[in-house]
């Protein structure tokens, strides 16, 4: 069964699934604490050090496909947003940050309706 | 035509060399490494917007400083102000005094903020020659301002 919350407002934290991309030619073995630490640093360039010492948690990070769940306070989250958005070189090699889910409930990154795939069945 | 409106930050300047001196450029790239610290890229280039931040007056006598910024800016100045160090190198601090929206206004304050400073610093002369050399310097400081007052009017 599911359970239906209403909150008023906004809440306190936010979720974002992100994924790191690299340009053609170029690869990177990154591990969490260097996402984190790529993620900071893109903080810290645009808005500095007030923005940066905020809280950034990696919840979950996947090595593989550089795809990370994080949480951070819902007050800095446009500006954490732009900031990823703006960063866009790791030691000269073109990469970015795309921005897959954002959501106020960690519950809600479970699943993605835009990768959902169908299955029809034909009954013919 | 609207116009722009500043906030402009009196503050003081506290370092140990009496000596020393600071002009005009070496606090406002102290207050900007500042900010570019605190605030990144994006406090550096909104404080350069069109009342880009500036340092109106300075008085090397009495160490005081007057800067100028955007109005609605004025609490990310503020916020990095405590957070300066050193000053070309010399380990020194800027202490607010006045916060205001006119020259007028700030060097207004700062003539009643020198007559009310008066009687603490005759209290620690103790010779008649220092009560002399206080009472001057700070009339020459009164009088400066009167004049800059006057002048901006």
């Amino acid at each position: 069964m599911y359970q239906k919350i209403v909150t008023k407002g906004s809440t306190d934290y936010c979720y974002l699934k992100i994924r790191l991309d690299f340009g053609k030619d170029h690869d990177a073995i990154i591990d969490a604490l260097n996402f984190k630490q790529l993620i900071l640093s893109a903080a810290k360039d645009v808005f500095g050090i007030a923005v940066s010492c905020s809280l950034i948690d990696v919840l979950r990070y996947e090595k593989s496909s550089r795809t990370a769940v994080i949480r951070i306070y819902h007050k800095y989250l446009t500006k954490l947003w732009s900031s990823l958005t703006m960063y866009g070189n790791i030691n000269g090699a073109p990469c970015a940050f795309r921005i897959l889910q954002v959501s106020s409930h960690l519950m809600a990154l479970a699943n993605n309706s835009r990768s959902m795939k169908l299955h029809m069945v034909y009954d013919g | 035509m609207v116009r722009y409106k500043c906030r402009y930050v009196l503050c003081k300047v506290i370092h140990d060399d009496r000596k020393k001196s600071f002009d005009e450029s070496d606090i406002y790239f102290a207050v900007r490494n500042e900010v570019e610290a605190l605030h990144g890229d994006y406090g550096v280039s909104s404080m350069k917007k069109t009342p880009s931040l500036s340092v109106k007056y300075t008085d090397k006598e009495s160490g005081i400083v007057l800067l100028k910024c955007q109005r609605g800016l004025h609490k990310l100045l503020q916020s990095s102000l405590p957070f300066i160090k050193k000053i070309k190198g010399v380990p020194a601090f800027l202490q607010t005094i006045h916060v205001g929206g006119t020259i007028r206004s700030c060097l207004k304050f700062l003539i009643t903020y020198h007559k009310s400073r008066l009687s603490s610093l005759l209290k620690q002369c103790t010779t008649k020659e220092e009560k002399e050399k206080v009472k001057v310097a700070i009339l020459k400081c009164c009088q400066d301002t009167t004049q800059m007052v006057m002048t901006v009017q």
